[in-house]
């Protein structure tokens, strides 16, 4: 398991994938069907909703120790894989 | 179906509420009077979550023949003994008297549940936890325990409908009444402060580590309160027989859901305009008749978006309202029978409180609560209720002359 | 004063014994299952191709009802033609809840601690779960109502029913139990019942679609004072020697149906779905109870029991659509 030190941003963007497949029971996507810049909220994307989106931001935090009001603060992060492995390269702390 | 036949009237004998706002109803009304909040300094219970609360800090007593009783209920039976003493129906003391039927029906949230974490966590070290707090647990339907309390034959419920609870429970009741089911109907709702409730809604980000700002600009979620507010509802038939009038009636009701999504309101709360709509209707009365709302305004972005869009299509642009959970704190299954005898306390003393929390108007919101103590013109007051899960109500209260 | 009978327009059920109406009657047709094992519902029953994408977050307990709920739904379809869904109203009872998702929550905070427990599993934890799925995807926008119970939530939710409907509150209402068991609870029930053979926890969820009596139904229901059937249901956990037993004044066949469906706090639901059944089959079902050869062949009325409450307590009658009122005899 990565930690802290030693991810690349491809280590992160793969991570994440597999975290939102294993923990929001999409049970019919892998986590290579996830294009990097796939749009994760809304209709027309993977089709996350509100609740997936606070879900998300309490397994980022477990995981890579990011803090939550920050989290909740900057939702543009949240679009997609794009957007979201340099936020958690950027802070995590494990 | 029109207000005036006698049967279809629901009079309010009698209400009592206890909150972080107050101890009983005259406090309650010094704490608005002055605009004051109290927060809690300390959480009742360990948790890692820093944010504001707001706890009551009281005596409650042991009840009488329920070792052991729940905080809940224990609240509850302040706020019952309140109403039933300001209806004047404690005289034969807390005992159902013959021939005559009451209901009751009570919202919460925590008292639902089996929750206790020492319990649980105990079962997960050892396998084999003691069962005090499983005992405790059966005991604590509020309905149960509170319709065994009275003797009462009438039909008992306990609404368990998150957020919109105590205003459900206060809709529920009126039907009975109108039905013919009980001629006295105990309605309202109580809930605890709870450290399983607080942890799930810090995890659906919604709470506030401020003291929440409900309607406001800068506004960031909601605080948690505990508390119990209890109307007691009584047929015309029966107040007619112990010879008293009542000033005060659930002149309409209405509940209605989004059917949109578990957490998240529908944007637009066409829920809550069904309800409020339904509300008017049963009332027979038009919006501008409205002299003011309590709203739910829990201070969550969703919410007071969703509700005050609703409010001024429905019910204009110049009607005061305000939320009174800057003073309370979101008090769960307590908040819809609180906020009824808050509506009722604004039609009888004639002014509503300062909107508590409320400083900067939102310029993406159509509305603004009132910032000052407010003069109020009119005899009907709306108050509503919006639940995580989608589903709204909203109660009318009037005042005859 | 006593309400007005509804019209029952539908029913869905998830029981241990099945999903669909004819495996359950046959399953109560049969001789009463020799174990005193918790009746379950199984994981096959639950996956409902139907509902599986909307449903990819939910537990047992909301997965029960859903598809509980839904099956009524289909099953009054007809009679829900033109009905705005703003006239639908819905009310779902529980006793315990769905503890289950519950203790999973507790598991986040105990291993993670308070402020990184999970928002999916406290959102689906509460009792209202249910009735927020429903909702949403039979687009229903009437009330909605979420009760909890240990011994009377059915009946209290069917004589609410009855109400919202003489008061023209609604036009349709969905009337259901949902109860579930887990590790932590049947844990409890053994030491509780001091591990009682003769009770059987159940679990499953049933649902019954109700209009006022004007719209054609397949049967009528009222909870009302007790009076004489042709069939009685006895709903209580233990039936033996020991417990009181039927007045020696009722006419008609006794029969109880916990030996298939199991107990639990909304017993009286399942009790009363065998009643339904046994009326639709002209037989008496179920795990008849003293002397089968009183009883007529003809089922057209039942009503539940419990003889270890006030025995004027009010019931649930179910009575045949063209039939008379009280016993065939």
């Amino acid at each position: 398991m990565s930690s802290a030190q030693n991810r690349s941003l491809d280590d992160v963007k793969s991570e994440l994938k597999k975290l939102l497949v294993e923990n929001l029971s999409l049970e019919d996507l892998r986590p290579q069907d996830i294009g990097d810049d796939a749009e994760l909220f809304g209709d027309n994307g993977v089709g996350l909703d509100s609740l997936d989106g606070v879900e998300v931001v309490v397994i980022l935090h477990r995981t890579f120790g990011l803090d939550v009001k920050a989290m909740q603060k900057g939702r543009d992060v949240f679009r997609s894989i794009n957007t979201l492995a340099p936020y958690v390269l950027a802070h995590a702390t494990k | 179906m029109s207000g005036s036949s006698e049967a279809a009237t629901v009079g309010i004998a009698g209400i009592g509420a206890v909150s972080a706002a107050g101890q009983d109803v005259p406090a309650t009304l010094e704490s608005f009077r002055h605009g004051r909040p109290n927060p809690s300094k300390i959480l009742p219970f360990e948790s890692s979550i820093d944010c504001p609360t707001f706890q009551i800090i009281a005596d409650l007593p042991e009840l009488p023949g329920h070792l052991n009783a729940s905080r809940s209920l224990r609240l509850l039976v302040r706020a019952l003994t309140e109403a039933l003493d300001d209806a004047g129906l404690n005289e034969d003391g807390l005992n159902e008297a013959p021939g005559v039927r009451i209901g009751v029906c009570l919202g919460t949230t925590v008292a639902s549940q089996l929750n206790n974490v020492p319990f649980y966590e105990a079962y997960r070290k050892t396998g084999h936890p003691p069962l005090d707090a499983v005992h405790e647990y059966l005991s604590a339907n509020l309905a149960s325990a509170v319709g065994d309390l009275l003797s009462a034959t009438g039909p008992r419920m306990t609404v368990v409908n998150a957020c919109s609870s105590g205003t459900d429970a206060i809709g529920i009741a009126a039907t009975w009444i109108r039905a013919g089911l009980c001629d006295i109907a105990i309605a309202g709702g109580a809930d605890e402060l709870n450290r399983v409730a607080m942890a799930g809604f810090w995890s659906l980000g919604v709470m506030s580590n401020q003291l929440c700002r409900p309607f406001d600009r800068d506004r960031a979620g909601l605080n948690l309160g505990e508390g119990a507010g209890v109307v007691i509802l009584e047929s015309a038939a029966h107040a007619r027989r112990r010879n008293k009038a009542h000033r005060f009636e659930v002149a309409g009701f209405g509940s209605a859901c989004d059917a949109h999504h578990l957490t998240a309101p529908h944007p637009e709360g066409r829920g809550l305009q069904t309800a409020i709509r339904a509300a008017l209707a049963q009332a027979n009365i038009t919006s501008d008749q409205v002299a003011f709302i309590n709203a739910h305004g829990t201070a969550t972005l969703d919410n007071d978006r969703a509700e005050s869009g609703v409010i001024h299509r429905l019910l204009g642009e110049t009607v005061p309202f305000l939320s009174t959970k800057g003073y309370t704190g979101h008090t769960l299954g307590a908040a819809g029978g609180l906020e009824a005898v808050f509506s009722v306390l604004g039609l009888r003393e004639r002014w509503i409180p300062a909107s508590c929390g409320f400083a900067n108007r939102d310029p993406d919101l159509p509305l603004a609560p009132v910032r000052d103590v407010t003069p109020i013109n009119g005899d009907y007051a709306l108050s509503t209720s919006l639940a995580f899960g989608g589903n709204n109500a909203a109660v009318l209260i009037r005042r005859r002359a | 004063m006593t309400l007005p009978p509804v019209s029952v327009l539908g029913v869905g059920a998830v029981t241990a014994v099945g999903r669909t109406l004819p495996l359950i009657t046959a399953a109560i047709s049969d001789a009463s299952p020799a174990t005193a094992a918790p009746r379950t519902v199984s994981d096959d029953v639950l996956a409902d191709p139907a509902t599986s994408k909307r449903l990819r977050r939910a537990d047992r307990f909301t997965r029960m009802a859903v598809i509980a709920a839904s099956d009524a739904w289909s099953t009054a379809k007809a009679s829900l033609e033109g009905v705005p869904l703003e006239r639908i109203g819905l009310i779902v009872a529980s006793g315990f809840g769905p503890h289950g998702r519950g203790f999973k929550f507790l598991d986040g905070i105990l291993d993670h601690g308070d402020s990184a427990a999970l928002p999916t599993d406290f959102s689906h934890s509460v009792h209202g779960a249910p009735a927020a799925y429903i909702t949403e995807i039979l687009g229903l926008r009437g009330p909605s109502l979420s009760t909890t119970d240990f011994l009377s939530g059915f009946e209290q939710a069917v004589l609410l029913a009855q109400a919202w409907l003489d008061q023209q509150q609604c036009d349709r209402v969905l009337v259901g139990v949902v109860e579930e068991l887990g590790e932590v609870l049947l844990h409890c029930a053994g030491r509780m019942l001091n591990h009682d053979q003769r009770i059987s926890p159940g679990e499953g969820a049933v649902f019954w679609m109700l209009g006022r009596s004007d719209t054609p139904g397949i049967a009528t229901l009222a909870v009302a004072p007790p009076a004489a059937v042709d069939l009685r249901i006895v709903d209580q956990p233990v039936i033996g020697p020991a417990s009181p037993t039927i007045d020696p004044g009722h006419a008609g066949a006794t029969t109880t149906f916990s030996p298939y469906f199991g107990h639990s706090p909304s017993s009286a639901a399942f009790q009363l779905l065998g009643g339904l059944l046994s009326m639709q089959a002209g037989r008496l079902l179920g795990r008849l109870i003293g002397d089968e050869s009183s009883a007529a062949a003809r089922v057209d009325n039942v009503a539940t029991f419990r003889p270890s409450f006030d025995p004027s307590a009010a019931t649930l009658r179910l009575t045949k659509v063209n039939s008379e009122p009280g016993p065939s005899t």
